[in-house]
């Protein structure tokens, strides 16, 4: 019985694996970086408090398919840090070498799962 | 992406599995002490931290001058192991079947890390009888000018990197020396008879011996006809004991019994100390291996076909049979993820009631093999313990030789082979400690929960990196240029560590189909995790290519 459930849970884990990467190259003519710089500190359990004063940030929007990129930014982004303007194209550039890396990734391991969940129909159906 | 609740379930038993490791390392605080960063003195407890870390920091500076890698593939190791690269490059470093090749000799009066790794491996063959941590000079050059000599080799580089291969080691005498040499003759104090684990005057059947004898001689008749005559003679008046005597000290003799003590510490059937002397603890060694071997077998070896008590002390051992299995072990790497198939699909196999009782059996080795490395953990702390191999090739090889049968043997003989299970278990362990924190890394990224986050003071900076490219970084407004950069070379380092991190995923999903049918024992599991970053080390270079 106890055999069974993990078969069953490990046979949801893969299924919702497949279904999260559908999903995700789904949307994926969009890559979204952000950057915000602003007064930010800790609560004592690690999470981060409401931020005390004003926010300015950065939003790149990369259309993956045609290339065009749209950049939003607030006023005094970067006014005082020229290095967080620096900051933000190297993490677009790594954006687009990530997408790159990990498509390969995910297709492997996909048809690894896709075949495995195929295998394991099959043996079910001849049992 | 989004989360995924049974990969949630996966994430949380893997982190609870990665708490039962514990923080130190037996391993390292033994390799550092084998090489001479660090005192064979207990700890002071107050500064256990900063002296391992000095230790491991000094190391590192070594490791990086040393040129043992391209600066290319240094820059690719640190992003793939981040804060365990020093601890990880030391554990590749002293391995002694795969261990780092030495490009350039040392010049007399250098101290460096060549230096000291050189030492190690002649004092672990007993060519180097002072600290690793001396400068390179005349004792040196005499135990590399005496390697050189036993295994009749033309240049130093090439005696120093045939030592981190243990088996080329065997091979090597077996081409030079031939069966012959493989007949040891030792003797054993008859004090020390009670110590031993077999009882020597069951090993006085000639008949048993020479058996197995003619079998390793047919080729020479002559020499078998001889070796009858003048060794296993029915009365003592007939034996040539001299020659015995010579034989059981010459240092050839000397040099091959050590050889075979490394291999059987690095298989850890042999507790003492490696100092070729075949007294007891290495007779019992040899008979735990046989037994190891034969455990689930029917046509195993018995030990009194190897070992043949010859009287007042002398045994003369037949290793034919153990040399010829260390050779055969040096198998092909594809041979490692067979076995792990091999022990999933057969364990997948077994009866439901029968599956429980094998993993709750190989719970129970894993268990004790963690209880083990703790207690020897607090003995390397106090300079106590004794040393330990920690290699994971070694344990994969052995296991391979007896994986078909192995699942059997944990179901049926744990009892016989406990001891050299949980010595297994305990490498794995070890080992699995660094595989396992990469797959927890590596599920992280998938499912969108890897924050990076660094601190300049109280300026925090957090990025979370999504594996679909996406990006969300909060910086503080305050954080200085310098803050800045470390926080982007850390988000860098990061991502191409959890690159690793999924392949190592990727090749432990190649199990999921053992899994569905519901065997996701742990143990298996780790065993995986072990194995898939040993492979991706290697392929390493593939990984991180631009």
């Amino acid at each position: 019985m106890a055999a069974s459930n993990a078969a069953t849970e490990s046979k949801k884990a893969i299924q919702e694996f497949l279904d999260n990467a559908k999903e995700g190259v789904k949307n994926l003519t969009t890559l979204e970086i952000k950057t915000i710089v602003g007064a930010i500190e800790f609560e004592d359990d690690g999470s981060l408090k409401p931020p005390s004063g004003d926010l300015e940030g950065i939003v790149s929007q990369v259309q993956l398919v045609s290339g065009d990129i749209t950049t939003r930014i607030t006023p005094n982004f970067g006014k005082n840090n020229a290095q967080l303007m620096e900051y933000h194209l190297v993490k677009e550039n790594q954006g687009q070498e990530i997408v790159r890396k990990n498509l390969q990734v995910v297709k492997e391991i996909g048809t690894t799962l896709v075949s495995l969940l195929k295998d394991d129909d099959k043996l079910n159906d001849n049992a | 992406m989004a989360t995924s609740e049974p990969l949630d379930t996966l994430l949380a038993e893997a982190e609870e599995q990665v708490k039962a490791f514990g923080n130190e390392s037996a391993e390292v605080i033994q390799h550092l002490r084998d090489l001479g960063y660090l005192a064979s003195l207990p700890f002071d407890e107050h500064h256990r931290g900063s002296v391992l870390k000095e230790a491991l920091s000094h190391f590192e500076q070594d490791f990086l001058e040393a040129d043992f890698f391209s600066q290319a593939d240094v820059e690719s190791l640190k992003a793939m192991y981040q804060e365990a690269f020093a601890e990880e490059m030391l554990r590749k470093l002293m391995e002694l079947d795969e261990g780092l090749p030495i490009k350039k000799m040392p010049m007399t009066g250098e101290l460096n890390l060549i230096s000291r790794v050189i030492h190690y491996r002649l004092a672990m063959y007993g060519l180097y009888p002072l600290k690793a941590s001396s400068h390179f000079g005349f004792t040196s050059i005499s135990g590399i000018q005496t390697l050189k000599h036993h295994l009749a080799l033309s240049t130093p580089l090439e005696a120093v990197n045939l030592l981190a291969d243990k088996e080329g080691v065997l091979k090597r005498i077996l081409s030079i020396y031939g069966n012959e040499r493989c007949l040891m003759f030792l003797h054993v104090d008859k004090q020390q008879f009670k110590t031993l684990n077999f009882d020597p005057k069951k090993l006085r059947s000639s008949k048993d011996f020479y058996h197995r004898l003619s079998h390793d001689f047919s080729f020479n008749t002559r020499y078998l006809a001889g070796f009858k005559k003048d060794i296993l003679a029915r009365n003592a008046r007939d034996i040539k004991w001299e020659y015995i005597k010579g034989r059981s000290t010459d240092e050839l003799t000397n040099f091959i019994i050590r050889v075979l003590q490394v291999h059987q510490w690095m298989d850890g059937f042999y507790k003492g100390n490696t100092d070729g002397d075949l007294g007891a603890q290495s007779l019992n060694s040899i008979a735990d291996l046989m037994k190891f071997y034969n455990a689930g077998s029917k046509d195993g070896q018995k030990l009194k076909s190897i070992l043949y008590y010859i009287g007042d002390g002398y045994f003369v051992f037949n290793a034919l049979t153990l040399i010829n299995n260390y050779v055969i072990e040096a198998a092909p790497e594809s041979r490692d993820e067979e076995l792990v198939k091999t022990l999933t699909i057969q364990s997948g196999q077994l009866a439901p009631n029968d599956r429980a009782k094998f993993e709750s059996n190989l719970q129970s080795v894993l268990n004790s093999a963690q209880i083990a490395l703790n207690e020897q953990k607090q003995k390397q702390k106090l300079g106590l313990g004794k040393r330990i191999y920690f290699g994971i090739r070694s344990f994969l090889k052995k296991l391979f030789r007896i994986g078909k049968r192995l699942v059997k043997m944990i179901l049926h003989h744990l009892k016989k082979i406990f001891d050299q299970l949980k010595e297994f278990f305990k490498r794995v362990l070890e080992y699995g400690k660094q595989a396992l924190k990469s797959f927890i890394q590596g599920i992280k990224y998938i499912i969108g929960r890897l924050p990076i986050i660094t601190c300049e003071g109280v300026k925090p900076a957090i990025t979370n990196a999504e594996f679909m490219g996406d990006s969300l970084s909060i910086l503080h407004q305050e954080l200085s240029l310098a803050g800045i950069e470390f926080h982007q070379q850390k988000v860098k380092e990061t991502q191409q560590s959890a690159a690793f991190s999924v392949a190592i995923v990727g090749e432990v999903l190649k199990l999921l189909k053992f899994m569905l049918k519901g065997f996701v024992g742990w143990p298996i599991l780790i065993l995986q995790l072990a194995k898939a970053t040993r492979t991706l080390y290697q392929k390493h270079q593939l990984i991180y290519q631009p």
